[in-house]
């Protein structure tokens, strides 16, 4: 078996590429194995083995299974579902039809049934009540007439009783065919559900085979794409650091740069807003509130859990793999524009020393002024360092040119040495001429040799005054050159004792400032302590003034209030208890005279009722009225109480209004509070009157009418009357509380201001 | 368990429906079910599977030789003479028509309800139905999604398979070299 393996393989092994031969080729990179597992030389596909020992990679071949499944069995399931699916969707199945209307027939015979049922029920008392009452009467001449009555009666009842027995049969039967109905469709649902599920499972299982299959062929193709994968990974890990690195390098130097710039722009302004922040100038330059934000905040760094790869591994994979090279080419990171350091940053000229905001002006003036010229100084100084290394550079100049003039002065020297021998040489000739030739040649000789002479004493002329000019012009660069270099030491020194003075200037500044802070701070100290113990000392005062004024007003209103409450109580009641004693009085001996009496007639039940009726009907206006005064009584009560409340709320009031305000006038309030009490008692005083009235009138009919000897007529009339008098009372009551509302507002918020 | 000893249905053959169409498990409490008995409005159904005839339960108690009985009597009472006894005697026979139309008449409101029960134990019961088939429905449209993505692949499928049979072999030659 294995040999005809050997004999396919032979033949189809060089056009495939094999996964797993590549797999067991590519070794895994030091870099990437976990920290905690130690390294050893490992190809993927070992790697893969070793992690799941327990399947093995043969188990992934399904290509049987596969090929199992195709469009015709995926068809059939399909159709399968829809048909189980449509046996379901039977409608007239899954409704019951008019069943709706045969409920609603029922509830109407159930309505039908229950009316016949009462009327049964309603035939059904009245025999029993004309059972008792002929027992009770002993009448036997109504007997014919009740025997008649009671057997027609027995016949509807027994024709209702049809009526129920009927209706009961129907409804026994429609449940019945319910039930045989309802058996039927549960039969048929049953079937639909055990065939539902049959489907279900089938599908259950179909779907996890598919399930199954999904996942290895996944795994299959993970193991294909494995190495191409593996190699790209690697060459992005180093593509990654590459780029991290030089991009948070650029960042860095610009986050660096803006910072600078940022920080020295702030300060600046920071001086400048203190120096024209309390000015009046300020107003024409709005907008001078800015300060650049900071332009890149800290940076996060990313890719730095990277796995450690470096391009040696990429090497050393390149040579191992030699087929792959082509993929394991790092591509070079976009260039990043590197900005110089250093360009953009601006010399600063130092800033003096920040000042905080003072509450002395002057000072801060002052050392913002010192700064200025410190500032100023050393810009100076600059300049003057500036002026002297310029000097320095003609010093050197000139001195170039007194160097060059001298070699001028040597050479002119040569030339007049060679002048002068020339002119030696000269003479000897024409000496010698003159020895040799003729007095002519002598004359001209003579001539020429006195030209020559006048030209070369011209030429000395020239040369001596060409020298004496270049001597003084040395002598005098000399002599400035001297001088410069004088002046320029002064000048040195004058400048050192200058910086020297100005340093000495800021730090007594610095120290008076400083003590200046000090005594500030001391003397606003001590400022607030006196004023808070003044404030408090008031504070002590007015509280203890509050507390005396509340006591004695609190005392006051209570004494007033109770003595006016006792009065209006003992008032009231004894009114009340005077006319409740005569009018109980009176009507105790009404009743006991309408008592003694009785109708001894022998009228029918009727007449005889509607005697007790009129007994109990004057019993109840008795009572009525009895009820009535109580009520009243009971209001009063209610009143009183009312107005105790009220006293004793207006009394908290005024004592938090109290506690809560610092200056009040006692008089006023208490002018107020009098008046409201005595409005009130107005009040009251103005109903008495009525009452009183009332129950004047109440007693004059009373005396007036004698009882005893009264008919029910006159009594209903003189009822009318008192119902109506009281009625009057009480409209009158009430119009006396409605003038009250309006008048009196009697709330509790009384101010005292 | 007390449902099998009251009407002899036997436990695995219970099915208890509420009326959303939803079925109660054996072994769950009553308040899981939102409000399922509380009151007359969402009472719980129960259907036994496979019962002989439930129509026997209902008609065991009928006695319908009341009304017969009751016509005789009725007449009876009519032929007697007017007296005191017979108005004693129809009084009676009144309450006693009364009493037994009392009977009827609940009998009979019994019987409707239980109908009007019946009907909404039906409603549940396909209720319970069409969630069923709704969940059929969604299994099998996820397998068939499930079917067609293999489908849709399967050639290439195919050919990694078939490199993949090289694979095996190549690993069995490795590993026994002297074949």
């Amino acid at each position: 078996m294995f040999g005809f393996f050997f004999l396919f393989t032979y033949l189809f092994f060089h056009s495939f590429e094999d996964d797993k031969d590549i797999l067991s080729k590519i070794p895994i990179l030091k870099g990437l194995f976990p920290m905690s597992e130690s390294y050893h030389k490992l190809s993927l596909l070992e790697w893969i083995l070793q992690k799941d020992k327990g399947n093995s990679l043969d188990d992934l071949y399904c290509l049987e299974e596969l090929q199992q499944y195709d469009q015709d069995k995926l068809e059939t399931l399909l159709e399968e579902v829809d048909f189980s699916l449509k046996s379901c969707e039977k409608s007239d199945m899954k409704e019951i039809k008019g069943l709706d209307l045969r409920l609603q027939t029922l509830d109407k015979m159930m309505h039908e049934a229950r009316k016949y049922f009462d009327k049964q029920n309603i035939l059904m008392k009245g025999f029993s009540q004309n059972h008792t009452r002929l027992t009770d009467c002993r009448d036997m001449s109504i007997l014919p007439d009740l025997c008649q009555t009671h057997q027609e009666q027995l016949k509807t009842m027994l024709a209702n009783h049809h009526y129920l027995y009927d209706s009961k049969y129907k409804c026994l039967k429609a449940k019945k065919e319910l039930s045989e109905n309802l058996t039927q469709r549960l039969k048929w649902i049953i079937h639909i559900e055990e065939q539902l599920k049959q489907n279900d499972d089938k599908l259950v299982i179909f779907g996890l085979r598919l399930q199954k299959l999904r996942n290895k062929l996944e795994l299959i193709q993970n193991l294909h794409i494995a190495p191409r994968i593996y190699l790209e990974s690697i060459v992005e890990v180093l593509r990654r650091k590459a780029f991290s690195e030089s991009f948070y390098k650029w960042s860095q130097s610009v986050s660096q740069i803006a910072k600078q710039m940022v920080e020295s722009e702030t300060q600046l302004r920071q001086l400048f807003a203190a120096q024209i922040e309390n000015h009046f100038l300020k107003r024409f330059f709005p907008g001078m509130n800015d300060y650049p934000q900071n332009f890149i905040n800290d940076l996060v760094l990313i890719d730095q859990s990277l796995p450690h790869i470096t391009s040696d591994d990429i090497d050393y994979l390149k040579a191992e793999l030699p087929d792959y090279s082509s993929q394991l080419v790092v591509p070079s990171t976009v260039p990043i524009p590197l900005v110089e350091s250093g360009d953009e940053v601006s010399t600063e000229k130092v800033a003096g020393e920040t000042k905080p905001p003072d509450t002395n002006q002057d000072f801060t003036m002052g050392t913002s002024l010192l700064a200025k010229d410190i500032t100023a100084l050393e810009s100076t100084k600059f300049d003057l360092e500036k002026c002297l290394d310029e000097k320095n550079q003609l010093i050197e100049d000139l001195v170039a040119k007194t160097n060059s003039l001298e070699s001028l002065q040597c050479k002119q020297k040569e030339t007049i040495d060679h002048y002068s021998q020339i002119n030696c040489r000269m003479i000897e000739l024409f000496a010698f001429w003159k020895e040799q030739f003729g007095p002519e040649l002598r004359d001209h000789i003579s001539n020429y040799s006195t030209e020559m002479s006048d030209n070369v004493a011209n030429l000395n002329g020239i040369f001596k005054a060409f020298q004496q000019k270049s001597e003084e012009k040395i002598a005098t660069l000399t002599s400035e050159v001297e001088r410069l270099k004088g002046e320029d030491e002064s000048k040195r020194t004058k400048f050192q004792e200058f910086s020297a003075k100005l340093e000495k200037m800021i730090e007594d500044s610095k120290s008076a400032n400083e003590f200046i802070t000090c005594q500030l701070s001391e003397f606003r100290e001590n400022q607030m302590r006196c004023v808070e113990e003044a404030i408090s000392q008031a504070m002590t005062q007015l509280n203890q003034r509050h507390v005396d004024d509340c006591n004695s007003l609190k005392a006051k209103l209570t004494e007033e209030g109770e003595v006016q409450m006792r009065k209006l109580r003992d008032e009231l009641n004894q009114v009340h208890k005077n006319e409740v004693d005569s009018l109980r009085h009176r009507f105790k001996l009404a009743i006991s005279t309408t008592s003694i009496e009785r109708t001894s007639s022998e009228t029918s039940l009727e007449k005889v009722q509607l005697d007790i009726v009129d007994h109990s009907a004057l019993e109840k206006d008795i009572q009525k009225l009895n009820t009535l005064l109580k009520d009243m009584k009971s209001d009063y009560e209610s009143r009183i109480s009312k107005l105790q409340a009220d006293y004793e709320s207006q009394i908290a009031s005024l004592k938090t209004e109290l506690e809560n305000e610092k200056k009040f006038s006692i008089n006023d309030s208490l002018k107020k509070f009098l008046t409201d009490n005595d409005l009130n008692a107005e009040q009251i005083v103005q109903r008495l009157p009525i009452h009183e009235t009332f129950f004047a009138k109440l007693s004059s009919t009373l005396n007036v009418t004698d009882i005893d000897s009264c008919d029910p007529a006159q009594c209903k009339e003189i009822l009318a009357t008192v119902w109506k008098e009281f009625k009057d009372t009480n409209r009158s009551l009430d119009q006396l509380n409605c003038r009250s509302f309006i008048s009196i507002p009697f709330s509790s918020s009384v101010s005292f201001h | 368990m007390a449902i099998e000893e009251q009407y002899q249905i036997p436990i695995v053959s219970q099915v208890l429906l509420i009326s959303g169409g939803e079925s109660l498990n054996m072994n769950d409490r009553v308040y899981k079910y939102n409000s399922a008995g509380t009151d007359t409005t969402s009472p719980i159904f129960l259907f036994a599977k496979k019962s002989p005839d439930i129509c026997s339960l209902i008609s065991c108690s009928q006695d319908l030789e009341v009304g017969e009985d009751m016509k005789d009597r009725v007449e009876s009472c009519l032929q007697m003479e007017p007296n005191m006894n017979t108005v004693a005697s129809r009084t009676e026979m009144a309450m006693q028509l009364c009493e037994t139309d009392n009977l009827l008449f609940h009998a009979c409101e019994k019987l409707v309800h239980d109908q009007h029960l019946q009907q909404q134990g039906w409603a549940s019961v396909v209720a319970n139905l069409e969630d069923i088939v709704e969940s059929f429905k969604n299994k099998a449209k996820k397998v068939e999604i499930l079917f067609r993505d293999i489908l849709k692949n399967k050639n290439f499928y195919l050919q990694l398979l078939e490199r993949f049979v090289w694979l095996l072999f190549l690993v069995y030659l490795s590993i026994f070299p002297q074949l």
